[in-house]
């Protein structure tokens, strides 16, 4: 199976004062399409800053971030940004939702950023009734609970058919129930979809909705029951399915 | 899809909105009416000056552009002898004072006669002419900023009490009139006159008339009536057209720093926002442009509310003070409209690329 996402040796280390702080001290791991897939670890392992790195929004101190077989530990900030136009789609613990506008202009944003001259397809129209929020794309954020505004997140990401889907702490604001729902949705968009997911967590329990485990602790993986562990290959020879 | 969200933007902050809309528009006001009040009043002084009726004026050596400063000093009998040069058709002595006395106005001492050849006669809205030494006429506008005057009315003037006794259509030289022979009895400069309108038999030959005056008293000042409005503009004039840019430079001041203020308190609040877009993929040049617009649509709203404004400044100016005209001229709104959005454009500059630059981690952080 080919890879979709692949870290070799990363590091990354902070300056905070006169101090260094490594934040990662070597994380080799492989994605591949397709998969669902959770990097789990205490707070201050490194998880946010290593999907920080795989979302190209900042740039590693050593190592290399492949990317559909493009590095891009060595870009600058436009070759960044036109990853994270294309080939990543992010959902956050806080939502991150434009509070000023509507959940329809929110999806419409990111589509527009990818220069998408379409508001709606039928893509969308699929992605809107897995989740359930069909009937809320005219109310802005502040008029959605919690779960809504998440749900629009995940839309949001998935609208402009992303390579990868991030997600840091995708429930962590969220209630048991809407939880539930949301991770369901995940496993819904990975198996219906094919999307390629990582979801970072601290929460064990997120780990029973993926089908990998990466466990870092201190910078390092510690863990990782990749089921393709020893395949060498890691260019993509076919493209990956996406819908 | 972006002026959804610049809209939104605006929306969202309505009183920041408002403010910079309404700060943009005072900077409109302030070229406008600033300039309107001294273009009106150089170019409406110019005009009454050309609504006397003659193609050319002759004033005494030395005298300045602006008529109310002309020294009476020219002997009348100077115009007795201009009267009889070939293509002049008529000459008039006007013996001319400023008055600072319950405002400011140039007051006319005429020789009705001549005057009336020169000019055609007084355009009559009331009453009649000056009979006596205390006698004036005045011009409707002056009557209307007196409380609406009317013929009868006891006013003070140059220290002296006189009567109305007739109020004419304003636009022939001053707004105040009395005889000459009252003039010089006011002042003590009996024979004297400030100015000479010279009306020519033929009005094509004013260039080769003022030529010929010009080589036959070259020590004395000859004006076209044309030339003379065409220099009495606010930008001819010296020490106004400076006066003028100085106006325009605070104005542009006042504009960049009001939007500079606005757009960097806004990017700060909005920080986060910018985090997000950042994480969708939005490049620099998006945020940069963003940023731009939105302050380019509050300096447009500014350019449209400030250009009503001043029309309301201009009407209230007159109504309160009739004499004073407020000239709002096409080519001003114009330059003060470029203005206003060259103040939005360099207030956001910086804002706008200080929010490009953020990290999209740190933004994203942002609480």
């Amino acid at each position: 199976m080919k890879s979709l996402l692949e870290t070799i040796d990363l590091r990354k280390t902070y300056k905070i004062g006169k101090v260094n702080v490594e934040a990662l001290r070597g994380v080799s791991i492989r994605i591949r399409a397709g998969e669902l897939a959770a990097i789990m670890g205490p707070s201050g392992c490194g998880k946010s800053s290593l999907m920080h790195i795989l979302g190209a929004m900042t740039k590693p101190t050593a190592g290399r971030v492949l990317i559909e077989g493009r590095d891009i530990a060595g870009m600058n900030d436009n070759e960044l940004t036109e990853i994270r136009q294309h080939k990543i789609g992010f959902v956050f613990q806080k939502f991150n939702l434009l509070p000023t506008l509507t959940a329809r202009a929110n999806i419409a944003v990111a589509r527009h950023i990818k220069g998408s001259t379409s508001d709606h397809d039928e893509h969308l129209a699929e992605i809107l009734k897995l989740l359930m929020i069909e009937d809320k794309m005219g109310r802005k954020p502040s008029e959605l609970s919690g779960g809504e505004q998440q749900r629009v997140a995940i839309a949001r990401a998935v609208a402009t058919k992303p390579s990868i889907l991030l997600a840091d702490e995708p429930t962590g604001s969220l209630d048991t129930k809407n939880s539930e729902i949301v991770l369901n949705m995940f496993r819904e968009l990975n198996r219906r979809f094919k999307q390629t997911i990582i979801l970072v967590t601290h929460n064990p329990e997120l780990v029973t909705y993926t089908d990998r485990l990466i466990e870092m602790r201190d910078g390092v993986v510690v863990s990782d029951n990749d089921p393709f562990r020893g395949d060498t290959e890691s260019e993509l020879a076919h493209p990956a399915r996406r819908v | 899809m972006k002026r959804q969200m610049i809209f939104a933007g605006l929306k969202a902050r309505p009183v920041r909105t408002t403010v910079s809309i309404l700060a943009v528009a005072l900077e409109v006001m302030l070229i406008l009416v600033v300039v309107g009040l001294t273009t009106g009043m150089t170019e409406e002084t110019a005009s009454r000056t050309a609504g006397v009726g003659g193609e050319v004026m002759v004033m005494a050596p030395g005298a300045s552009n602006f008529v109310a400063l002309s020294p009476n000093s020219m002997p009348i009998a100077l115009g007795e002898k201009l009267a009889t040069l070939p293509n002049v058709k008529a000459v008039t002595p006007v013996q001319i004072q400023l008055n600072s006395q319950n405002g400011l106005e140039i007051v006319y001492g005429v020789d009705l006669k001549t005057f009336n050849e020169v000019s055609g006669g007084f355009r009559w809205i009331k009453g009649g002419i000056f009979k006596g030494p205390d006698d004036i006429v005045v011009d409707d506008l002056w009557a209307k900023s007196k409380g609406d005057a009317q013929p009868g009315t006891e006013v003070e003037l140059l220290n002296h009490k006189f009567t109305i006794t007739g109020i004419v259509d304003h636009g022939q030289g001053a707004r105040v009139f009395m005889s000459m022979d009252a003039m010089q009895q006011l002042t003590g400069l009996a024979g004297k006159a400030g100015l000479f309108y010279v009306k020519l038999q033929d009005p094509k030959q004013v260039k080769s008339a003022v030529a010929d005056l010009k080589k036959l008293m070259p020590e004395y000042t000859v004006w076209d009536v044309q030339d003379y409005i065409s220099m009495m503009t606010s930008t001819n004039l010296p020490g106004l057209h400076q006066f003028i840019n100085s106006v325009v430079f605070i104005a542009l001041c006042i504009g960049v720093l009001v939007i500079f203020l606005s757009m960097y308190t806004t990017i700060t609040e909005r920080t986060r926002e910018i985090g997000i877009l950042r994480s969708l993929g939005a490049s620099k040049a998006f945020i940069v442009g963003l940023i731009l617009q939105e302050s380019l649509f509050v300096c447009i709203l500014g350019v449209i509310f400030g250009i009503a404004g001043s029309y309301v400044v201009a009407r209230l100016v007159t109504a309160v003070f009739p004499t004073q005209l407020v000239l709002i001229t096409v080519s001003w709104i114009v330059w003060a409209s470029g203005f206003a959005v060259l103040s939005g454009i360099i207030g956001s500059f910086y804002p706008s690329l200080k929010a490009a630059g953020q990290d999209p981690v740190e933004a994203l952080a942002y609480e």
